[in-house]
């Protein structure tokens, strides 16, 4: 191979080695991603016969070249495209490979960096589990001699000429874009930068995010200590900084000002009896649901009116999305990796809500639960996508709690399923003031409507402690909402509740 | 060159190969570890027979988390690592 190497622009003959070295390097166990989702890695298999392994970025143009040129070759040859999955998509779809087997790698591409592939395209040559052979660049004679090796012939040239120079591999530009805020200069104290890096990089739940800049990072933290740490979070047992937490709140797009909620809301979250290690495991809906009750509230500008639950507020939106992306980037939890929700849901984006303490007959939760009114908490619980529950009919408290029971009592497995069997798990009333109105106007407490709902929910709760109760929502309307709970107490998740502090 | 803040600690970032695989099942002490979903455990009942009668696995170590939703407990870990290998039982 050397010596029949000659070598195009940029890709000198002395370039063409056998890195004996490479051989069992960990980072080519590591399992890679196709776009179908399935995992494989590159080495692993001794009995494999000869692969051509080759590395690729769409938007190189020498890339689609040698794509279009491998098109048609045959032989046992395997793309690794850099970037997200809509690139890799995008580039089979311009190439037309749809038949050959394409994995992905992301940021920061250990992959092809342990390849050696400075440039893209990269060929490699794999034998028996083993790197024998690797080119940079495109060399036509070079890659048919490589194509011949794993069985296949290279007859077309993909618009390519003989030579052309590859460009510069991802893992090469990325890395020195990261840093932390102590090895930051001082001087980067800036508040642009591009939302296309954070596509590329990955950072976000599919919707645009907020460069988190040195400058934006530290006004988050407004002179707290980057370094104090909160402890593990997730199935990574990632550990979770007060300057991770401020990425994450930079990211949803936090104001400053949200930042005792953030902090309090990711501590709940972290804490082991909410176990978010199982909550972005599991196949299951579940993702956590902030409540926040007492001052706070207003002092940060929430809505606890109509649309509490949907969109139009920044600190009902970015503080649940600052959590989640906590869990998803910090903890490891990214969707289709180790978070495996089998349909996943809108409420993972961000579930965030302060209750309308104002419009409710009763006192607000977190007095409920023993605090005192004036202190400011947040509740997390693991829950579903919110279900609506539509009573306009009911003008009785008895006929309106037996509607609030019944939905209450279908939440996961329904009433009358043959998988019927008690949640055992915390499940959220989300209460509108109409509903809560009829229910006070008859003299109602909420230990009563807690305990109709266990009397009349056909078994499925068995313990008042199960059902929390809070009021939001417009004044117009009568609407509520059920949460459904993943697993609960003892064998899941249980809800945490935290005191916010005061900065 | 704009610089970003990560929000990864970067020990978790590190690449996790996949486990040397066994050369052969014969003499092995293999681990099943039943989750705790329904059915798992009859259905490790046939994974054992077939490992034992027809793989000559040497000893089979049955383990049990005491619910799918938690991490297994140190006791469980601790049990798995004198296995040359272990199957978790995944599904309901």
């Amino acid at each position: 191979m050397d010596g029949a190497d000659t070598g195009g622009p940029g890709t000198p003959a002395a370039e063409v080695r056998r890195p004996a070295t490479d051989t069992g390097h960990d980072a080519l166990r590591v399992p890679l991603a196709h776009v179908d989702g399935s995992v494989r890695s590159l080495l692993g298999d001794a009995a494999a016969p000869p692969t051509l392994v080759v590395v690729v970025e769409r938007d190189c143009p020498t890339s689609q070249g040698a794509l279009r040129a491998l098109r048609d070759a045959g032989g046992a040859v395997v793309v690794l495209s850099q970037g997200r999955p809509e690139a890799a998509r995008a580039l089979i779809e311009e190439t037309g490979t749809a038949d050959l087997e394409v994995l992905i790698e992301v940021a920061p591409y250990p992959v092809s960096a342990a390849l050696g592939a400075r440039t893209v395209p990269t060929f490699v040559l794999f034998d028996a589990g083993r790197v024998v052979e690797r080119h940079e660049g495109w060399d036509r004679a070079v890659v048919a001699g490589l194509v011949t090796r794993v069985g296949g012939e290279l007859t077309g040239s993909g618009g390519l000429p003989q030579l052309k120079p590859g460009c510069q591999s991802r893992h090469t530009l990325d890395a020195p874009t990261q840093a932390t805020l102590q090895a930051a200069d001082a001087e980067l104290g800036d508040t642009g930068g591009r939302i296309e890096d954070l596509w590329d990089l990955g950072w976000h739940d599919g919707l645009p995010v907020v460069p988190p800049t040195p400058g934006r990072v530290r006004a988050m933290l407004d002179g707290r200590d980057p370094a104090t740490s909160l402890g593990p979070i997730g199935p990574v047992q990632a550990e979770v900084t007060f300057e991770r937490l401020a990425v994450c709140a930079v990211l949803a797009g936090c104001d400053p000002s949200y930042w005792p909620v953030v902090e309090a809301a990711a501590r709940a979250v972290m804490d082991p009896a909410f176990n978010a290690h199982g909550v972005i495991n599991t196949t299951h809906f579940a993702s956590p649901w902030i409540i926040v009750n007492g001052p706070v509230r207003a002092s940060i500008g929430m809505n606890a009116g109509s649309n509490v639950l949907g969109p139009g507020n920044r600190a009902n939106a970015t503080i649940g999305r600052a959590v989640r992306l906590l869990m998803q980037l910090t903890g490891g939890g990214s969707p289709g990796g180790l978070d495996q929700s089998t349909l996943g849901g809108q409420h993972k984006f961000t579930a965030c809500l302060p209750e309308r303490e104002e419009a409710s007959p009763w006192e607000p939760w977190h007095v409920t639960l023993g605090h005192d009114p004036d202190v400011s908490t947040v509740t997390v619980m693991a829950g579903e996508a919110p279900a609506g529950v539509n009573d306009h009919g009911s003008s009785s408290a008895e006929d309106l709690a037996t509607t609030l029971a019944l939905a209450m009592g279908n939440a996961q497995v329904p009433i009358g399923s043959p998988a019927f069997h008690p949640v055992n798990a915390e499940t959220l009333l989300i209460l509108s003031p109409e509903h809560a109105t009829t229910l006070g106007d008859a003299g109602w407490s909420k230990q009563d409507l807690r305990g109709f709902i266990v009397a009349h929910g056909q078994g499925k709760h068995t313990d008042v402690n199960e059902i929390v109760v809070v009021v939001a929502g417009g004044d117009a309307g009568r609407f509520s909402a059920v949460v459904a709970p993943w697993v609960g107490y003892g064998k899941g998740s249980q809800p945490v509740t935290r005191v916010i502090a005061d900065r | 060159m704009t610089t970003y803040l990560s929000p990864f600690d970067d020990r978790t970032r590190e690449p996790v190969p996949f486990a040397t695989r066994l050369p052969s099942l014969a003499g092995q002490t293999i681990g099943l570890l039943d989750i705790s979903k329904p059915k798992g455990r009859e259905f490790l009942d046939r994974v054992e027979q077939l490992l034992v009668g027809s793989h000559g696995v040497g000893e089979v170590v049955r383990l049990a988390k005491p619910t799918f939703a938690r991490p297994a407990p140190p006791d469980v870990l601790s049990e798995a690592e004198r296995c040359g290998a272990v199957l978790v039982a995944l599904a309901d």
